[in-house]
Parts: structure tokens; C-alpha cells; sequence
């Protein structure tokens, strides 16, 4: 089966956050996006999990599959706009079916 | 003053108290014991809605006077000035820092729906009475104190260490953070449910009040419990509190409740709406300000602030503030 080489950039921010990085992928014109609430888990601030009463504390996954110009390029953005929050932004290599998708 | 133990045993022995200490115990014992988030996200919007239109109801019946604009200019105004207070005291007895400082102060200025929930059953276990209104001054007290939060962090922020500058930071105030701050979810359904309440009225309370009515002490119990575990397992967690930040619980909500049982008794209020003026002035937000500050005030710990509003201050309001601004608030209105 043939497949296309591209980038899959994953953001994993925090609840409120989302709108402000869903405005800029789509500012960045990417074709397409996923977004997935998360569970619980621990890093630099610490342990967090879902269901404080508050949504402030919840974490969300934001996953974007693009070439890998446009994938750094929105890299790039990503970092400046989250540079002062706790936020996890990664790069991986991924392989994909339609190529014309992506 | 009535006297104060027999008052604070009455409360501690009410139902929501005991099912608030039964989700404290369950979680500190680490039972497994747990609220659907779902269902508890929900339980929030139906005591919003049902406190928000039972508020509307009674304010038709009595109809408007000017004690109303007066209160909910006061309210805004308490609720702008406490977290200064809040600040100075931060800064004077503890470590922390200018940003944590000013987040932990945001949340002190603004209210707490539950404990204001639980005040209006407090005071219907006693026998007293209140106006209806006091609901929608329980929704203007909820934002004015994000903005002097915001004001307080940012001040003399120069872009050092790799933040931002302020002017950096002022970009951040665009609409979306306006949006979060202005048109936050429980403001809009307490004020709206609100306003329904009060063109309806009593003949709409009694279509729906088999959901409204009924039901409330039940779901009230129940979202306690929940409020038990959450405060608990934060409490479990914390790692960042000091001797000085955990007196500082307790003395804040203390302090803002007299600023509202004073600003209460130069308007002229009942016993009723004295208290919960006080009750409101009083307590911390846990809900719409936590989100404010992470988006504006990054830099601060939940870690200080939540578990301060959520697991130090709660508890002590819902236990004893009640009671305790009760039987102030009932001395004073005695008072000519």
C-alpha cells in the first residue's frame, strides 16, 4: 500500500486555551485538526486530572496532520503564542493514506 | 446576638453539611468514591438555574425600589476593593509573589454560588426570610474582582525573565479573554434564569416548580458531596501551603464578610439579606475566576489559589462563616 510521508504536530494546553489555538491554526490555514479531552497525568506543575470543578485545569490535545513546511510553520506560531503557559507541543513523523487530505 | 454554638450546630447538623463531610472524609480516607464530571457539571447549571429564577420570582413579587441599584452598586464595589485588601495582606504576612498574590486576590473579591446556596438554606432553616434580589447582587460581585486581579498582576510588569512585556500582555486582552471575564457561562445562566424568574413570575414558578423546587435540596446534597471529595483531594495535594497562607483562609473570608455586614447595615438591609451581603463579600470563587487567571495570570499557581478558595475557605464558610456572619448580621440589625 502506498503511503505519503508528513509531520503530525500534537499541543496539548489547557481547556481555556483551545479557542485562542483553534484561532490560530485556523489563522495558519491548516486543512484540518483533531481535538481530544485528557485524562489526567504529571509534569513540571505538577499532577492534574479531569473533573475539578472547575474546566481551568483540564488538558485538551490538539493533533494536526500537514506537510512539513506548513507543520513547522505552525510550530513555530504555537510556541509564541503559548510561550508564557504550560503547554506540550511535539513533532512526529506519521504516514498517511490520501495524500491529498493532508 | 443570638447565641452562636447552638446556631453552628443546627448548621453543621444539616444534611448538605453532612454529605459536604462525608465526600471530605470519603476522599481523605482515599475511597474510590467519585462524582461523574458530567453529572457534576450539571448539577452546577441546575442550582444556577433554579437559584437564578427562584431570585426572579420573588423580586416580581415585591417589585423594585432604589435599596436595589444602591446594594448592587455597593456589591460591585466590594467586590472591586477586596482583592486590594486581599493584595496588601498577601504581600505584608506571606512569601508570595506579585502574581500569585494578585490571583489569589481575584478570587477572594469574587463569590461562590454553593455558599451562597447554602446561606439562603441556612437562613430558611431559621425561620428567616430574604429578598429575591439578592441573587442578582450575588452576580455582579462575580466579576469586577477579576479585573482588579488582572490589574494587580500586571502592574510594574516590565517583560523581565523571559515574559512577556505588558504591552505584550495587553494584546492578550482581546475579546476572547473579555468573553471569558464578562460572558462567563454562570454569570449568563444566573443572570438570565434571573431575569426569566422575574417576567414570568409566580405563575411560572409553579409550571416548573416540580424541577425547580422540589428537587433543589436533594441535588444541593449531592453536589456537596462532590464539593467534599474535589476539596479534599486537593487539600491531599497540597504541597504549597504555608501556616501564613492557610490564616490567611480563614482571616480573608472574616474580613470581607465585615466590609459587607458594614456596607449591609449603613444601607439599611434586613437580618436576612445582611447576611448573605456578608456571606457573599465573604467567600471565594472557585468556578469563573480560576479560568480567568490561568488565561491572564499564567504565571500564578492553582496550587495556591485553588486550594485556598476550594479547600481552605469553602469549607470554613459553609461550616462556620454561615453561622457565624448569621448571628452578626442578626446583632447588628437590632442595632438602630
Amino acid at each position: 500500500m502506498e503511503t505519503h510521508p508528513r509531520k503530525r504536530l500534537d499541543i496539548i494546553v489547557e481547556t481555556p486555551l483551545q479557542r485562542r489555538v483553534v484561532a490560530l491554526l485556523e489563522d495558519q490555514a491548516v486543512r484540518g485538526y483533531t481535538i481530544m479531552p485528557c485524562m489526567a497525568g504529571m509534569g513540571a506543575e505538577g499532577s492534574w486530572h479531569r473533573g475539578e470543578i472547575s474546566d481551568a485545569f483540564s488538558k485538551r490535545l490538539i493533533i494536526v496532520i500537514a506537510r512539513e513546511e506548513k507543520a513547522r510553520e505552525v510550530m513555530a506560531a504555537a510556541r509564541e503564542l503559548l510561550r508564557d503557559y504550560s503547554a506540550v507541543i511535539t513533532l512526529s513523523d506519521v504516514e498517511v493514506i490520501r495524500a491529498d487530505h493532508f | 446576638m443570638p447565641d452562636l454554638l447552638p446556631l453552628a450546630i443546627d448548621n453543621l447538623l444539616s444534611p448538605i453539611i453532612l454529605f459536604f463531610a462525608l465526600g471530605f472524609a470519603a476522599a481523605l480516607l482515599r475511597s474510590d468514591l467519585s462524582v461523574p464530571e458530567a453529572l457534576a457539571k450539571a448539577m452546577a447549571l441546575y442550582l444556577m438555574l433554579a437559584i437564578g429564577f427562584k431570585g426572579g420570582v420573588e423580586l416580581s413579587k415585591q417589585g423594585l425600589d432604589w435599596t436595589i441599584a444602591a446594594l448592587l452598586l455597593t456589591g460591585a464595589a466590594l467586590s472591586f476593593v477586596i482583592p486590594l485588601i486581599a493584595f496588601a495582606l498577601l504581600r505584608s504576612f506571606t512569601r508570595l509573589g506579585q502574581a500569585d498574590a494578585a490571583a489569589v486576590a481575584a478570587h477572594y473579591g469574587s463569590i461562590s454560588v454553593v455558599t451562597f446556596v447554602a446561606g439562603t438554606e441556612f437562613l430558611t432553616l431559621m425561620g428567616v426570610g430574604f429578598e429575591g434580589y439578592m441573587v442578582a447582587v450575588m452576580a455582579i460581585m462575580e466579576t469586577p474582582a477579576i479585573v482588579t486581579g488582572i490589574w494587580l498582576a500586571w502592574r510594574g510588569m516590565n517583560g523581565g525573565a523571559g515574559n512577556r512585556s505588558r504591552a505584550e500582555r495587553r494584546a492578550l486582552i482581546d475579546r476572547d479573554l473579555m468573553r471569558e471575564i464578562f460572558l462567563n457561562g454562570s454569570v449568563v445562566l444566573l443572570i438570565g434564569a434571573f431575569v426569566i424568574g422575574w417576567i414570568t413570575g409566580p405563575r411560572g414558578f409553579e409550571t416548573i416548580a416540580p424541577f425547580v423546587d422540589a428537587p433543589f435540596k436533594g441535588v444541593l446534597c449531592l453536589f456537596l458531596l462532590d464539593m467534599g471529595l474535589v476539596a479534599a483531594t486537593r487539600l491531599r495535594g497540597a504541597t504549597e501551603l504555608t501556616p501564613g497562607l492557610l490564616m490567611f483562609g480563614i482571616a480573608m473570608p472574616v474580613i470581607g464578610a465585615s466590609l459587607g455586614l458594614a456596607a449591609g447595615w449603613a444601607l439599611g438591609l434586613g437580618m436576612g439579606e445582611m447576611a448573605l451581603f456578608a456571606l457573599l463579600a465573604g467567600s471565594a470563587s472557585y468556578i469563573a475566576v480560576p479560568a480567568s487567571m490561568r488565561l491572564a495570570v499564567p504565571e500564578a499557581s492553582p496550587g495556591i489559589y485553588l486550594t485556598l478558595s476550594l479547600a481552605i475557605t469553602f469549607p470554613f464558610n459553609l461550616t462556620l462563616g454561615i453561622p457565624l456572619y448569621f448571628s452578626a448580621a442578626a446583632a447588628l440589625s437590632s442595632v438602630p
